[in-house]
């Protein structure tokens, strides 16, 4: 029951005026990304993370995390109202939401997507406020050897789930370690890979590579599909609402299976809202009763689409803050605003900065609650955004890009290299390698080669520590095995047809 | 699709050559206190040029496939795009954000949105005057100056 004294403490800090505000100007931010097509919550959240360098850390994580719940709310819009996906995690949510709109159910559809999404939110945010502080004890009795096992663990599960060519995955995280490597090394202290410039002795701002790869790599794909949008005109009345949460009960197996795994797949490093989503929808559909109704306007649809991607969201953040592991690309993002604050990630956070973890943890069920309140009264309004012309929006996002990315670090190199991460974006989205790894090594880069070192020299330079120890062992041989079944997956007989249809690799 | 595939891992191959003969400059070896500097660099890049080279390998041996890199009308949409923001971006080097991004955004919003004229002024001038109270002055970022070190006239 500590954990109730320690949520009370958390609502004392994101209760105050400005916190308040913040989360719900995140939330709305939040809403109009993830309504928007071609920017997403990713790209979204680190545009702004340079924004947050004037705040106090733990209003900064808040401002992140409700522009991600808001993200998490939009996307439905969109694509329920346009059959044009708002996010990525909301592709699924176009397969029963956009029929059902032109039924004249939009209203409905709508209440479908945000009433099961909310009260998923907040399982999975009672889920995180009592499993997130034994984690974090546990987490705590850990050394450098566990740690990087852990490490091991969330990098084999993008080589074993990921779902795409195993070789294009391991190019794009071994690309995002080596630039990670890039600057002056934490040991010896000489330049590494620089090239004799002075301008990457600082090495790659993480920033800069997201919003380039996520961001204009986003808007470069979509300006070429040109979108036209013509849609479903909706609001939503307050009969429908009630009637979707009296469904909740005769649908509740799907609640509570999209909940759970969409939580799951968000804690898995990596692996966030956008596969969850998809999986859920798929899961919903294989144990119906009517499987053949899917993608004609059942409501079901929805819900297991929109379920999971919420609880994913959620979950993502549970590594985040007990290990200092993002659990999705988005999170990964927040983690690299963690070191612009000046905090050190990991389970050390629970000690040293409990207001910033119950902060966080408060805010959480706040944000979700403002997002749904916003969603259910402004439909009309943020449709209206979409109503902007391209020709304007796309520039304005062009050039907010830049603004964050210069913002880091003040450095004009870094504008360059948006536009150069933005084509390699582009690039590898068309030839689907997954992008993730990059982003994630990145951002890990320097933690993992300071476990491996400071393990190394625990152990007078033997790599026998990593056996003798039995949680890193243990932790090691899974990662071993995650990692090896993709080669395994060709051995089993019946999985050969399939195995390769879910993407998993997303955000 | 093939002979795009094809070309993106050679540049990635080239790329990690570079990396790897800048990591051979350091010590890739063991020192007494641990690995050295171009240690992790050196067998990052290897072991990327080992993953590209299966990804080479790969497209060599798949079958041409009909679907084409750009679809039609894909490479103009993406020069329209692509090429104003490299404008864009060198003409911020010399007269800094605020005069190289309204004349971006009205470049863009007239010869690509082909909007009427008040609107292509009134956005542009608009833009970089709310930018300069909500960026500048409230979130405190500095933005870029260029040579020629313009500031706003208030």
């Amino acid at each position: 029951m500590e954990a109730l004294g320690n949520l009370l403490f958390g609502f004392t800090i994101a209760l105050t005026p400005y916190n308040l505000m913040v989360a719900a100007s995140g939330v709305f931010l939040g809403i109009i990304i993830g309504v928007l097509p071609g920017l997403g919550g990713t790209s979204g959240v680190a545009i702004l993370l340079p924004m947050t360098m004037v705040m106090p850390a733990t209003s900064g994580i808040i401002l992140l995390a409700s522009i991600y719940w808001g993200a998490l709310f939009g996307g439905a819009i969109t694509s329920i109202l346009f059959n044009i996906p708002g996010e990525p995690w909301s592709v699924a949510t176009c397969f029963d939401g956009y029929p059902m709109a032109k039924q004249g159910r939009a209203g409905e559809a709508l209440a479908s997507a945000f009433v099961p999404g909310f009260f998923a939110s907040l399982f999975g945010i009672l889920l995180f406020t009592f499993f997130a502080p034994p984690l974090a004890e546990l987490a705590l009795k850990f050394g450098p050897p566990e740690y990087l096992a852990v490490l091991l663990l969330a990098f084999s599960t993008f080589a074993g789930l990921g779902g795409g060519p195993l070789e294009k995955t391991l190019v794009s995280m071994f690309a995002g370690f080596l630039l990670g490597t890039v600057g002056l090394d934490i040991v010896t202290g000489e330049p590494r890979l620089t090239f004799g410039t002075i301008d990457l002795l600082a090495g790659f701002s993480f920033v800069t590579v997201c919003i380039g790869l996520f961001g204009l790599g986003e808007i470069m794909v979509s300006a070429e599909e040109s979108l036209q949008f013509r849609g479903v005109q909706a609001t939503i009345r307050l009969r429908e609402v009630w009637r979707v949460v009296r469904s909740l009960a005769e649908h509740l197996r799907t609640f509570v299976m999209g909940t759970l795994l969409g939580f799951w797949v968000g804690v898995m490093p990596g692996t966030g809202a956008t596969p969850a989503s998809f999986m859920s929808y798929g899961l919903a559909k294989q144990s119906s009763r009517h499987p053949h109704k899917f993608g004609t306007g059942v409501p079901e649809g929805v819900m297991a689409t929109e379920t999971a991607a919420h609880a994913a969201g959620i979950g993502a953040l549970l590594p985040l803050v007990t290990l200092g592991i993002p659990g999705s690309p988005t999170a990964a993002v927040m983690l690299a605003g963690l070191f612009v604050w000046g905090l050190q990630p990991g389970p050390r956070l629970f000690v040293e900065q409990p207001d910033f973890v119950w902060g966080l943890i408060a805010s959480m069920y706040i944000g979700n609650m403002i997002a749904l309140l916003m969603c259910l009264l402004l439909v009309p309004f943020f449709t209206a955004i979409l109503r902007i012309p391209y020709a304007i929006l796309g520039p304005l996002i062009v050039l907010f890009s830049a603004i964050g990315a210069y913002a880091v670090k003040n450095m004009m190199l870094d504008i360059w290299l948006l536009l150069i991460f933005g084509v390699v974006g582009y690039v590898f989205k068309k030839l689907a390698y997954p992008v993730a790894p990059l982003v994630v090594a990145l951002v890990l880069g320097d933690m993992t080669e300071e476990a491996l070192r400071q393990s190394l020299i625990m152990s007078d330079g033997s790599f026998t520590i990593f056996l003798t120890r039995p949680i890193a062992a243990a932790l090691i041989g899974v990662a071993l095995f995650i990692f090896l079944l993709p080669m395994l997956r060709p051995l089993l007989p019946q999985a050969v047809g399939g195995s390769r249809a879910a993407p998993l690799s997303g955000r | 699709m093939k002979r795009a595939e094809v070309a993106c891992v050679l540049a990635i191959l080239i790329w990690t050559g570079l990396m790897l003969r800048e990591a051979m400059r350091l010590n890739i070896g063991w020192e007494a206190s641990g690995p050295g500097a171009g240690f992790f660099p050196f067998w990052l890049s290897t072991g990327l040029a080992l993953s590209a080279a299966a990804v080479l390998v790969r497209a060599l041996r798949s079958p041409p496939t009909e679907r084409p890199f750009f679809p039609r009308g894909a490479l103009p949409s993406l020069l329209k795009l692509a090429v104003p923001i490299a404008g864009m971006i060198l003409a911020m080097q010399v007269v800094g954000f605020y005069l190289a991004g309204a004349l971006y955004l009205g470049v863009s919003m007239r010869w690509l949105g082909r909007h009427r004229w008040p609107l292509v002024v009134g956005v542009s001038l608009l833009f970089p005057v709310a930018v300069y109270f909500v960026i500048e002055r409230w979130f405190l970022v500095g933005l870029p100056r260029g040579y020629l070190d313009l500031r706003p006239p208030f």
